[in-house]
């Protein structure tokens, strides 16, 4: 084998070095007939010319021009800002320029080979290299609304999802936890709430795309970029109209080593809420008129803190192993990360994260004209209790926030005669793992006041397993001298399932069951892209340059999976809990959903003079979820920059040493509101009726269906201060999102729910102030990064007369807050609106009809669920060795509804019930469902604040060491009485609902990082 | 050399899409059948036609609201209870005559009705008669039909009248129709259901649940009552009590419980189920989710004697519930005057009958007046041991042929056939163990009166009847003459088709 291996080697080096040749050959003759190569000449002889390009301080400059004047011969500089390129032999000068840099002219009459040549800067720095679309651009040349994410701290966060560590790093980004447990997700809104359905960006990781980027270890991260107006996002159209979020991984570079990177951490509940005890619940329920034997059988000799009993303390902990290495020609970067965090409710065993993650990223120049490479990740995934976010009423949290206070945990001692004497339908009473039978309450017993323990003892099992493999493959082959061709294959498979379990139990006469039931599901996801693209670089003349850019992508997704569920297992044990059919009722649904995305973009850059700056690009998306004659629609996008600073007027040397103004126009689609079927009239076979299948219209057909489009205008100027010590961007953005894919509104005498149709335009207006300070002259370094953001969100119009509740935003049975209607912001709250309190305590409602009765008809406009301002700040300062970050985050001017004071429970609350001039005890509808449950939700959490020491090389064969303590999400200011501000949920509707929200833990990090 | 211009040509091919598949759009939407490809085989129709009869069961779809508790809410056969006012508010200001236009009740009653119209209508307008089950589904569909119009515009008034699912976003904004062109609608739907379908008999055991020729006929009788055509209704009757397809069953308690189910004297039922076994997970509290399976009749549970409040009176059978819907004091008085056990004790007990029954009474609860109902009671036979509260498969008893041979007395009566008025009167009677009225003229119409109302308490028919019979004003608390007549037209249905007027006084 292994000569017969080698004989064909041999033959194929052969054959390679001849196909050469003939390659350099027939790229000549295409040359002569390429489209783009209007200015090709072909000379008698040829010359080749080498050199190294960097700046001023020996730094290689990547990416730089090298033109042969007046022809499309050219080329650029590779990684260590070298070139070599193949010129007529009559060639006298090349042009080599570099935006930012001063170009030059380069004597090639008798050198050809240039071991230095030196570029000084045109201006100050902004040099840094920004991803956007299918390339990468110089910043100083960006002409949308790119921010770049600081990623210096990723690695470091305690909390599993790399979203966690963008919060407040830019402007313009609106991150929130949709819960405090571990595992759950991250809501992220690039400008606003752009839509009334889902308004999650679209994430491209190395070039593909995904919806879900939990799999990645922020150490991993090489750069994360946020394409925030729609000229820079619509080159990705179908998808982006909620902005587009980059993220590169690393590649590896040339020094080989090996890193470590860990953290261990003790998070803990660090909010401030205080539930009435037995005496105050006593008395409030009392004057709140509850009858006399409630309040009787309410144990006025036991006080339980339930947010006490349910918090604890749970650890948190990261590790990170990575070697870089690599060649000339090669670089490899191999990673393994191991996160595990585990929830401050109930405990690891029933709330808790952990993923195990390798990764590796590859880059090879096989040959001269030949690129590849291949960064991909593999994930396992293990959450525990991930039913703990926002999953609509009665959950866990709340269960424990009004659950009567005057009931122990457990009983120690002999039960009450309350419990002896309980009818549970043969259950038997839950136990803690000692026997101890859990308390339950004597009077309150309404539907969702549950003894949270008994609540957590029906979480058991696996949870939610996910195997994820992620990644993409990529040849990029140079055709021409400056035309390149890139062809990239990407997957993103999930592989996942879920399972719990829980025993027959009785927490209150509506809250039981008489036999154990149990569920398992599974999702397979398999998503497929195959893109190709050409790029060419052309100078048009010595100042005029062009960048073009065209290509074509088709991405499948294929989602797979089933849903079963049991109850009356054989036996109340986790081994039979897997559903074999042997249970008294099982149900399973199987689903196989498929969607196929076909677009192709274009793009140019073009460049004068380095100063005039214009983009102008073009997508055209074809998408299988809509019917024939509405799949397919264009999404232009055109940008213009004019570097202020590089005008002879602008004079150097002051002050202000860089100034660029930019303005864009755009359009990005949405698909993520619509699936597979939408709009046809089809039936659902889930009903039954006398025992035999029925088959239900689902809906009324809407063939024209079409994209939700948002439109976007951006102004900005970006400038620079003090030789770049100081920058400062401010962006102004208009966004339209038009066609907004409503559930429609028919009357429902039509008989059958409305198809989906396109109605409504939504406003998002703001400003964005993004400001940098760096400092790093002294001994004492420092560096500041500050971001503003203003918002306003408005839905401007909606079909006449229509008003859509939001899904899943209920608080209690008889309330849903969340309201979608033209001339308001997006989900506002509705409910009515108080006037002070009457004499006897109770709150006088507002008759806004004015018809003498209060009834929902007074509902009206109570709050606004946006915050207006969206801020963040990072301070770090090095000191000889020691370095100190400070980065926090915050909004103002949103509100919060405390939805977990239910409109129909008797139940708990927090003490600020009892406080004078606030609220007069009631038990009454009405004033639930007022404005006194809407709350101020500003506030202001450091987010980090860390404190590391750089002991270089202090241990033997250690290059670098870094250790670092630091607290995390600790501290908090806010007005709201609540367990936590940052109120987050799934339900994109359910904006600031806190139905009793995991709160956020805060968390104390030790963690080191070691370079070998 | 051939290879590299391949290549190269597929690169550039590539870029420009020149060998992207025509059909890579073309991807089929699993799980998906769309409406028309799908009515062709007998089995599709039958769940096409299935459909529309679920329904009959759909009674915490939107909101909670069972069309049988909403019509006998606004009646003073009973209260509606729960823990308090605030407690299923829909059905208390219903009770209270608080109600108003965004009443959530009287929009489920409203929607409900058309979701049935609808689901006739996918059958008339999809299914072809080239089969004989066809033929009979058509026929169905038909009788359905004329069913829930029946309902909206004895209900409403005028209202929308949709005969075929053909409807564009533009069409939506469609105005009232004529109650008389509801009727006439009616009446041509119920001729199509009489002439396609068998009589009860036809149909085999696992089908009594579908709408025969004698239903088709009973809904007549009614609509023609309803528009004063007292002669055509009485013909209606006789053709049922002449086709000897029904009889009243001789225990009348059982008529209401599972034993009973399309016993001799049943004309329609809306079917539920004790046997699948719900939970809390798997209840089918909304429309169309996964594992919604066929419902149980969450409406027992939500009507049985308040928990916390009673304890169980073994003896009757009943175990508590969530409190809704008491009798009320004038209802166990009317049985007490007529001498009337055999239906007083199988419809309402008083408190010291409860107690004496083992049950218990401590405190106090919302709406109570001292009476206990038991027609359509909490009771675990009804129900599946797994969950009893989850499982009560008691059917709605929708059209009974005492009820039919009510409206027969009555049209009688007022035709002047006062023998046949008394023939059909003291067959009713006479199951409830009562002597034979003599009665006529004014007196007669008075007995058919009292008849329905200690025969079919808590069915749904009294406060339509009473409003029929101009007395609703008279006895029912809170009810104003030229208003409470007519349910208002839900304020949202005006606010979707601007099209449509709201009912005078609301």
């Amino acid at each position: 084998m292994y000569i017969v291996n080698c004989n064909q080697n041999h033959q194929r080096k052969f054959k390679l070095l001849n196909m050469k040749k003939r390659l350099n050959y027939l790229i000549n003759q295409w040359a002569i007939v390429f489209l783009f190569c209007i200015f090709a000449t072909i000379g008698y002889g040829q010359k080749t010319i080498s050199g190294v390009l960097t700046d001023a301080s020996a730094s290689p400059l990547i990416g730089a021009t090298i033109m042969v004047p007046g022809t499309s011969t050219g080329t650029i500089t590779d990684v260590d800002g070298s070139f070599s390129l193949t010129v007529p032999d009559d060639a006298t000068e090349l042009k080599v320029s570099y935006t930012g840099y001063e170009s030059m002219m380069l004597d090639i009459t008798n050198q050809r080979e240039f071991s230095s040549i030196s570029l000084s800067e045109s201006s100050a720095l902004l040099d840094e290299v920004v991803v956007v679309g299918y390339g990468r651009q110089k910043k100083s040349v960006v002409t949308g609304a790119i921010s770049k994410v600081d990623v210096q701290q990723l690695a470091t966060r305690g909390v599993g999802e790399l979203q966690s560590g963008m919060q407040g790093k830019v402007a313009g980004i609106d991150i929130t936890p949709t819960s405090g447990a571990p595992g759950s997700g991250f809501k992220v809104k690039i400008r606003g709430t752009g839509s009334n359905g889902p308004t999650e960006p679209l994430y491209v990781v190395d070039g593909m795309r995904t919806r879900d980027i939990r799999f990645i270890e922020g150490v991993n991260i090489a750069s994360i970029e946020v394409l925030k107006d729609a000229a820079s996002a619509s080159i990705y159209g179908a998808e982006a109209a909620n902005g587009v979020i980059l993220i590169t991984t690393k590649n590896g570079s040339g020094n080989k080593g090996i890193s470590y990177n860990g953290s261990q951490g003790i998070q803990s509940y660090r909010g401030g809420m205080e539930l009435m005890n037995t005496e105050q619940f006593g008395s409030y329920l009392t004057a709140a008129g509850v009858s006399d034997d409630i309040t009787a059988g309410l144990d006025t000799d036991t006080n339980t803190d339930w947010l006490d009993e349910m918090f604890t303390t749970a650890p948190t902990s990261r590790h990170n192993i990575s070697f870089s290495g690599g060649d000339d020609n090669t670089s490899v970067y191999i990673g393994a990360g191991y996160f595990d965090q585990a929830g401050i409710v109930g405990g690891a065993d029933v709330s808790n994260f952990r993923r195990l993650s390798a990764n590796v990223g590859v880059n090879s120049k096989v040959s001269d004209r030949i690129e590849i490479g291949l960064n991909a990740t593999y994930a396992n995934e293990n959450e525990i209790g991930s039913g703990f976010g926002d999953t609509g009423v009665g959950g866990l949290i709340a269960a424990g926030i009004i659950m009567d206070p005057s009931v122990p945990k457990i009983y120690t001692g002999a039960l009450p005669a309350h419990v002896t004497g309980l009818d549970t339908g043969g259950v038997q009473l839950a136990s803690d793992d000692d026997g101890n039978v859990y308390g339950l309450s004597n009077g309150v017993t309404d539907g969702e006041v549950i003894n949270p323990f008994i609540y957590l003892d029906a979480i058991n099992g696996d949870g939610q397993s996910v195997n994820r493999l992620f990644g993409s493959v990529n040849a990029k082959i140079n055709l021409l001298d400056n035309l390149d061709f890139t062809t990239r294959i990407g997957t993103d498979l999930g592989f996942g399932t879920f399972h719990n379990w829980s025993p027959s139990y009785y927490a209150n006469p509506t809250r039981n069951a008489s036999v154990a039931s149990s569920v398992f599901n599974s999702v397979n996801s398999v998503g497929v892209q195959w893109e190709n693209f050409l790029t060419y670089g052309l100078a048009l003349s010595q100042s005029i340059d062009l960048d073009l850019l065209a290509g074509t992508s088709a991405f499948s997704s294929n989602v797979s999976g089933h849903n079963a569920n049991a109850s009356g297992l054989i036996s109340e044990i986790q081994e039979v809990s897997y559903i074999d059919g042997s249970e008294a009722d099982s149900q399973i649904r199987a689903f196989n959903s498929r969607q196929t995305l076909q677009s192709y973009f274009g793009r140019a850059n073009l460049t004068i003079s380095d100063k005039y700056l214009f983009m102008a690009s073009l997508r055209r998306d074809g998408t299988s979820l809509f019917q024939e004659g509405n799949r397919w629609r264009t999404y232009p996008g055109v940008s213009v920059g004019w570097i202020l600073s590089r005008e002879g007027f602008f004079g150097s040397g002051g002050v202000l040493n860089f100034a660029k103004l930019r303005a864009s126009w755009g359009q990005a689609g949405s698909l993520s509101s619509v699936s597979p079927g939408a709009g046809l009239a089809s039936l659902n076979f889930f009903n039954q009726y006398s025992g035999q299948i029925a088959a239900d219209p689902s809906s009324l057909a809407n063939p024209d269906l079409t994209w939700e489009t948002s439109e976007q205008t951006n102004v900005g100027l970006d400038l620079g201060f003090f030789n770049d010590k100081i920058n400062f961007s401010v962006d102004w953005f208009n966004k339209l999102t038009r066609d907004l894919i409503t559930g429609g509104s028919s009357p429902n005498f039509i008989g059958n729910n409305a198809p989906l149709i396109n109605a409504g335009v939504m406003q998002n207006r703001g400003l964005e102030f993004e400001l940098g300070y760096r400092n790093s002259d002294n001994a004492l370094k420092y560096q500041i990064a500050a971001n503003v953001t203003t918002l306003n969100n408005e839905v401007l119009e909606l079909t006449e007369g229509t008003i859509i509740q939001g899904t899943n935003s209920d608080v209690g049975v008889d309330w849903n807050p969340s309201t979608f209607e033209a001339g308001f912001p997006a989900w506002y709250y509705r409910g009515y609106q108080t006037d002070g309190l009457n004499p006897d305590g109770t709150a006088n409602i507002v008759d806004v009809s004015g018809d003498g009765e209060i009834t929902p008809d007074d509902f009206t406009y109570i709050g606004d669920p946006h915050a207006n301002l969206i801020y963040g700040a990072t301070v770090r300062l090095e000191y000889k060795g020691f370095d100190f970050t400070v980065f926090g985050q915050g909004v103002a001017g949103n509100e919060i509804i405390m939805g977990f004071n239910r409109t129909d429970r008797l139940g708990n609350k927090p003490t600020v019930f009892l406080e004078d001039d606030f609220f007069a005890p009631a038990i009454s509808g009405e004033v639930y469902s007022s404005d006194f449950m809407v709350f101020d939700g500003s506030f202001f959490r450091f987010k980090q604040i860390q404190l590391g020491y750089d002991a270089g090389n202090l241990i033997n064969k250690v290059d670098n060491l870094r250790l670092y303590v630091s607290l995390e999400d600790y501290f908090t200011i806010t007005k709201y009485p609540g367990l936590d501000p940052e109120i987050g949920s799934d339900f994109d509707a359910a904006i600031g609902i806190d139905r009793g929200i995991y709160p956020v833990p805060g968390r104390i990090m030790v963690g080191a990082s070691l370079d070998f | 050399m051939k290879i590299y211009t391949k290549i190269i040509a597929l690169a550039i091919c590539m870029v420009l899409g020149i060998v992207a598949c025509q059909d890579y759009l073309d991807v089929p939407v699993n799980g998906v059948i769309v409406q028309d490809s799908y009515y062709e085989a007998d089995k599709d129709v039958n769940a096409a036609i299935l459909t529309a009869y679920d329904i009959l069961t759909w009674n915490n779809v939107w909101d909670w609201g069972a069309p049988v508790f909403i019509k006998t809410l606004p009646s003073d056969e009973g209260t509606c209870g729960g823990s308090s006012p605030s407690d299923q508010a829909g059905y208390n200001t219903l009770d209270d005559y608080t109600y108003d236009s965004t009443n959530d009740k009287v929009s489920a009653f409203w929607n409900l009705n058309y979701f049935g119209v609808h689901r006739c209508n996918t059958v008339l307008d999809f299914v072809t008669p080239d089969t004989d089950f066809k033929a009979r589904a058509i026929g169905e569909a038909h009788g359905l039909r004329a069913y829930y119009y029946l309902e909206l515009v004895s209900h409403f008034g005028d209202v929308p009248l949709l005969t075929t699912t053909a409807i564009t976003p533009e069409e939506y904004n469609q105005p009232r129709a004529a109650s008389s062109d509801i009727y006439a609608q009616i009446e041509s739907d119920l001729a199509a259901a009489i002439a396609a379908l068998p009589e009860k008999s036809g149909y085999a055991d696992s089908d009594k649940f579908r709408i025969s020729k004698g239903t088709a006929l009973g809904l007549l009788a009614k609509a023609q009552m309803n528009q004063g055509n007292y002669s055509g209704a009485l013909t209606s009757v006789q053709t049922i009590v002449n086709s000897g397809e029904y009889a009243l069953a001789d225990d009348f308690a059982s008529i209401f419980e599972l034993d009973g189910e399309f016993g001799s004297g049943s004309m329609l039922e809306a079917v539920f189920t004790s046997e699948v076994g719900h939970n809390w997970g798997t209840n089918p509290w909304d429309l169309g989710l996964p594992g919604s399976t066929w419902e149980s009749n969450m409406h027992i549970q939500l009507m049985g004697p308040r928990e916390g409040v009673f304890g169980d009176a073994e003896d009757l059978g009943v175990i508590q519930g969530w409190g809704f819907n008491y009798p009320s004091p004038k209802l166990y008085d009317a049985y007490i005057a007529a001498g009337d056990d055999v239906r007083r004790l199988a419809t309402v007990v008083s408190e010291e009958e409860y107690l004496a029954a083992g049950g218990t009474f401590t405190g106090d609860a919302h709406d109570y007046n001292g009476y206990i109902r038991l027609k359509y009671g909490s009771k675990p036979s009804e129900s599946n041991e797994i969950s009893i509260q989850q499982n009560y498969g008691t059917n709605w008893r929708l059209l009974r042929y005492a009820d039919i041979l009510l409206v027969g007395a009555e049209a009688a009566a007022r035709t002047g056939d006062e023998n046949t008025s008394r023939q059909y009167l003291n067959m009713v009677r006479t199951r409830a163990g009562l002597s034979d009225m003599m009665a006529s003229g004014n007196d007669l119409l008075e007995a058919i009166i009292n008849e329905r109302f200690l025969e079919l308490a808590f069915e749904g028919f009294r406060f339509q009847d009473m409003v029929r019979w101009g007395l609703a004003g008279d006895n029912f608390e809170g009810f104003e003459v030229g208003k409470h007549e007519l349910f208002p037209i839900p304020n949202d249905e005006i606010a979707r088709a601007p099209a449509m007027t709201q009912n005078p006084g609301w």
